[in-house]
């Protein structure tokens, strides 16, 4: 059997599963519309004015902002609520038991979560700025339709984009680990994406000197496995020796216990045998 | 009456004390609201460094329509949490039926629900905008311009906090709030940053006459920067153009009766 079966099979389930949700992708296709609409109006304005020639030029910059809107759910902007759901019952703890590698999973996972609701508001979207716009005769608002080259193009960075985003995504993810609860982090995570072209110089290499930190995705599943084993690693202190002893001679649920000792600080009605153990 | 303000001074005591109890969670939120309306700001001032100007507004007084939007939807915001949960906290649950029981009006409960601290972050944010973009601007200030500025921001207030009362109208027959209610709360305080006139005529009039934003945002705001309004407008029309904010909010709150009438509970 191919290694990689067990994950695409999450993908594609988890895929199909959000893909359920149209009524919320409806509202965020006229959420978008309306975004993608102002923006336009301010870009136009400040083009009307703009002497001399600009790094691009007002048709490229439509064609951003109405992909930009497509692929906005793309970004690495929120976590997964089912996620933090799990995190927080402690249900998390199962996926260690799973016979796959937890990265991998997870990464699969999250793949599915960002690309699928992307892909409900990204068609319509783009049906409607690149066909409709022009039926309505403004033709000078409309997303041009790509060259050959450029689409491939496109599809391969889209493709690498996806992936990108998920790692990050899934970073965000993992840190619920240490703080059981993703409000901090889904409220930091806008911050740092933005749908804006950066046409300015002096930004634009502010913005490449961030993507550089922003650790590559190869990097990524590397930096997971040290933090995974960051939260394995044996307890020091007098509380934590004594964490350790209880953690001795171990069965499955101790493993997972120990995997994620955050999970095992409070009090669960779910675990009641460790008042046993 | 009095005995309303009384009652929703302990509702928001009350809601500052459990905030406060949970210290970083509150600082980090209202610092991750900070961040993420400067960086939005620094968007503006990164096509001002390229264009200069925008349609003959500068980026000073951009800054000005941008501070006072900010300041007027983070009080609104504040204020307005139980509106914005009213279809998952109150209709899902069968909530509200406590709520009708007690002995003062719904609405003002749903106002209690919790003043929310953390949006002092973009409002810090949006003051420090406005306070550049008045320091930077030459405008002769006197007690008429001081007033018609607070007078917009109670407008803006009375109309954020109506589109609020709105939404949460909706969902008694809707049950879950409607997201599509976001492109007038947030897309609103985003179209509103910039100044009216750049907008298509069409978009204009919406935002003029069904939902009155530029009334509360625009139109009085170019009385106070004493600019000639590239729209024509005179100058009696922008320094009453706030009041629409508040008649908007009561006839919100004629549509919310309307929806309390209708109200039947879940039963759960």
């Amino acid at each position: 059997m191919n290694r990689l079966t067990p994950y695409t099979a999450v993908v594609s389930a988890r895929y199909r599963n959000l893909l359920q949700y149209r009524a919320a992708a409806f509202a965020g296709f006229v959420t978008q519309l309306f975004w993608g609409a102002v923006r336009l109006m301010i870009f136009g304005a400040f083009y009307a004015a703009a002497e001399g020639p600009q790094p691009m030029n007002m048709v490229e910059v439509v064609a951003y902002v109405w992909l930009g809107q497509a692929m906005l759910g793309m970004l690495p902007w929120n976590t997964d609520a089912d996620f933090k759901e799990q995190v927080a019952s402690g249900a998390v703890a199962y996926d260690l038991l799973r016979p796959l590698d937890l990265y991998g999973y997870w990464f699969a996972r999250t793949l599915a979560f960002r690309t699928a609701a992307t892909t409900l508001r990204a068609i319509p979207m783009v049906i409607f700025a690149m066909l409709l716009l022009p039926a309505f005769g403004l033709a000078d608002w409309a997303l041009p339709a790509p060259s050959g080259a450029a689409l491939i193009g496109f599809l391969a960075a889209i493709t690498a984009a996806a992936l990108l985003s998920t790692a990050i995504t899934v970073v965000a993810h993992i840190s619920m680990l240490w703080t059981l609860s993703g409000e901090g982090v889904d409220r930091i995570m806008p911050s740092f994406v933005s749908d804006d072209p950066v046409g300015d110089g002096r930004a634009a290499a502010a913005v490449s000197r961030l993507a550089a930190a922003v650790p590559r995705v190869a990097a990524v599943p590397r930096a997971v496995r040290c933090a995974v084993s960051h939260l394995q690693r044996q307890h020091s202190g007098r509380r934590g020796r004594e964490r350790n002893r209880v953690h001795a001679g171990l069965d499955g649920r101790d493993r997972v216990v120990r995997a994620f000792p955050a999970l095992a600080r409070r009090p669960s009605p779910r675990r009641p045998g460790r008042l046993t153990a | 009456m009095t005995d309303s303000i009384t009652m929703l001074a302990r509702y928001f005591g009350v809601s500052i004390r459990a905030q406060l109890q949970y210290r970083a969670s509150f600082l980090l939120s209202a610092a991750g609201q900070f961040l993420n309306s400067a960086i939005e700001f620094l968007g503006l001032w990164a096509l001002f460094d390229r264009f200069g100007h925008l349609a003959g507004w500068s980026f000073a007084e951009v800054a000005f329509f941008y501070g006072v939007i900010n300041c007027t939807f983070a009080i609104a915001d504040a204020l307005t949490t139980g509106f914005d949960r009213f279809g998952s906290h109150y209709v899902k649950t069968g909530d509200f039926d406590r709520l009708l029981l007690r002995p003062r009006p719904a609405a003002l409960q749903l106002a209690g629900h919790e003043f929310a601290l953390r949006r002092i972050g973009r409002l810090l944010q949006g003051l420090i905008v406005l306070a550049w973009a008045i320091s930077a601007l030459d405008i002769p200030w006197d007690a008429a311009r001081a007033a018609l500025l607070l007078l917009t921001v109670a407008g803006g207030v009375a109309f954020f906090f109506g589109l609020m009362v709105l939404q949460a109208s909706l969902c008694f027959w809707t049950t879950e709030s409607l997201e599509v209610m976001n492109v007038l709360t947030y897309g609103g305080v985003e179209t509103a940053q910039y100044p009216l006139s750049i907008y298509h005529v069409a978009f204009r009039r919406i935002f003029t006459f069904a939902v009155p934003l530029g009334c509360i945002g625009y139109f009085p705001i170019v009385a106070v920067l004493g600019v000639d309004d590239p729209l024509g407008t005179g100058r009696v029309f922008q320094a009453l153009a706030p009041l629409a904010g508040v008649a908007f909010l009561g006839l919100s709150f004629v549509a919310w009766g309307f929806g309390v009438r209708r109200y039947t509970s879940t039963g759960s």
